[in-house]
């Protein structure tokens, strides 16, 4: 794969066939149009066509690697206009030292060299326009395939899910323990018991609404967790603190819906369902250069933990945002022995 | 009847105590909100029913009965499913899947008073659970000092000592009534290795292997602890580290 343009045995013979069909109507051209010897035409058009093969290799390498969506247009007609006319002096100039070295007695077709000078120089910029050309075309189809590809497993993801989605969103512990809660209440505090349905139901009807590729506004998703938070303080009370702290406007920025109740949700389970003391959970929302951090730490019991974490809550939000934003990384995981921190990135 | 509950809610609580306030023969000796204070709790009162919750704070439910020294009856209440087998293997009286209505509780507080009158106390020993047990990622043991809670990953190794079994680990060496097999059983069998009939290792925190004599091997731990590796032992520990 660290070559992708010889990557296969098909686009080495489409490169070659291509190259031999150029070189054949070069050779054609200069026979019939300039009279010029058979053989020092078809010599003319090997030398000539080798050089820019060899050139049109090395400027799918340099196309490949600068991304023309995150470069500047102007930066990059600068930059091929530079490459091109080195290169086209170079190959010019390469070209005829070859041809003279080959064709050493033959002053006759140094002057029909000569001659075509100017003309080459025309043309090797036409040659070098076209190769460029070429090559971000290759790179667009195959970006669009990858797009397209991507786009098919993220469909694929959401169909799977789907089923699945709702089991995820909604943990079935959560949902029975709050609803013994309320059977409490009832009881002894109804008022109460009335408020937590209607706060339950809003989380509920608000994770119905979502699917695994939806985007909400960030300050949606703040709320779906505070209100998660609120439910979850009925049953622990004192036990759960939290904290949101952010100093701009949430409204403003989208991530995919329910990336964030889950990291709520892990905090709770391996911090506040672990010990009878207060834990801390707090949420600290940034904006950087590369987009909106979101840190979400919970404080950490001092005896040891109750179950084997299995990771797979986190992987699986990994995984969503690989697939939304085809940026790895975008969730880090801090461990010291008092707190544990998730942070998550959402790119602009 | 004495009853203690060991519930970590307080909503959960209330409703429990609700339910019980009907029955004019229940007393209720105390609420616990942790398996450690539960433990502690049960053992100086002895109670006839015990309510407990399974997602507790410090120790869970099934880590209490392990340290409990009597046998009161016991009415697991959890919002999961998923351990009511395990909750029947250990004689539970009842297992209340919350939320639950008056009448499921009634039910099976009407059980318990049935199997108080037969006065057949629940004799059979409620530990050394068996194979429907979730891997452990902890220990617990109890002492003259109290309880302790081990980390699995701080173990260097377990060594049999007749009915008993000796952990070393990090904080020391502590006994605990039960078998090596019930123990093997419920440790990570990638990690754990039983290398030898009296001995279980954690693998990673094997520091150095050697040959001692024809046919038997001698393994020296991280904390200088040297101990006893058979042949058989030897293949186990190649499959597993291959090497």
């Amino acid at each position: 794969m660290n070559r992708p343009f010889l990557k296969n045995n098909l686009s080495q013979i489409v490169f070659v066939i291509a190259w031999i069909a150029v070189g054949a109507i070069h050779a054609t051209t200069f026979y019939f149009m300039y009279k010029v010897p058979v053989n020092l035409a078809l010599i003319d058009s090997v030398v000539w066509n080798a050089l820019f093969a060899l050139l049109s290799v090395g400027l799918w390498f340099w196309v490949r690697i600068t991304d023309i969506e995150t470069s500047k247009p102007f930066s990059i007609i600068i930059n091929h206009f530079g490459a091109a006319v080195l290169s086209v002096l170079a190959v010019v100039f390469l070209h005829r030292l070859i041809i003279q070295n080959i064709w050493v007695s033959a002053n006759d077709y140094t002057q029909i060299i000569d001659q075509l000078e100017p003309g080459r120089y025309i043309i090797g910029f036409f040659y070098y326009a076209l190769l460029a050309l070429v090559c971000y075309l290759i790179i667009y189809v195959k970006n669009f395939r990858e797009k397209v590809l991507r786009e098919a497993e993220l469909k694929a993801l959401v169909k799977d899910a789907e089923l699945n989605w709702l089991k995820l969103q909604i943990n079935p512990h959560f949902l029975f323990n709050s609803l013994n809660s309320i059977s409490s209440l009832t009881i002894n505090a109804p008022e109460k018991a009335h408020d937590m349905i209607n706060r339950l139901s809003e989380l509920l009807r608000y994770s119905l609404k979502q699917s695994p590729n939806s985007m909400v506004s960030l300050s949606d998703e703040v709320e779906n967790c505070k209100k998660y938070l609120e439910i979850e303080q009925v049953r622990f009370g004192n036990r759960l603190q939290y904290s949101f702290s952010f100093d701009f406007d949430l409204q403003s920025y989208r991530v995919p819906s329910m990336v964030l109740q889950p990291l709520f949700e892990n905090a709770i389970k391996h911090s506040v369902a672990q010990t009878e003391t207060t834990s801390v959970i707090d949420a600290i929302f940034k904006q950087t250069s590369i987009g909106v951090s979101v840190s979400v730490s919970n404080t950490l019991p001092l005896t040891p933990p109750n179950t084997l974490g299995t990771g797979v809550g986190l992987e699986n939000i990994k995984r969503r945002l690989l697939l939304m934003y085809d940026t790895p990384n975008l969730l880090r995981v801090n461990k010291t022995d008092s707190e544990f921190t998730v942070t998550i990135i959402f790119p602009f | 009847m004495k009853v203690i509950i060991v519930e970590d809610e307080q909503p959960a609580r209330d409703l429990l105590r609700h339910y019980l306030s009907f029955d004019d023969s229940i007393e209720i000796i105390g609420e616990y909100a942790d398996g450690f204070s539960g433990v502690m709790a049960i053992n100086r009162d002895k109670p006839n029913l015990v309510f407990l919750d399974i997602q507790l704070p410090k120790l869970n439910g099934f880590e209490l009965l392990e340290l409990i020294d009597v046998t009161p009856q016991i009415i697991f209440t959890t919002a999961y499913d998923e351990y009511a087998i395990k909750a029947f293997e250990l004689n539970a009286t009842d297992y209340l899947l919350k939320p639950f209505s008056k009448d499921r509780f009634l039910q099976a507080l009407g059980r318990a008073k049935d199997k108080a009158e037969l006065n057949n106390p629940t004799d059979e020993e409620i530990k050394n659970i068996t194979n429907s047990t979730p891997l452990i990622s902890r220990v617990v043991v109890k002492d003259g000092n109290g309880i302790h809670i081990i980390a699995i990953n701080d173990v260097y190794c377990i060594e049999a000592q007749d009915d008993y079994i000796f952990i070393y680990s990090k904080q020391g060496r502590y006994l605990k009534k039960q078998t090596m097999k019930n123990i093997e059983e419920r440790l990570n069998p990638s990690q754990f290795i039983r290398v030898h009939r009296s001995y279980i290792a954690n693998v990673l925190q094997i520091d150095k292997l050697e040959l001692y004599e024809k046919d038997s091997y001698m393994a020296t731990l991280k904390n200088d602890k040297k101990i006893k590796v058979s042949a058989a032992g030897y293949k186990l520990l190649r499959a597993q580290l291959d090497f």
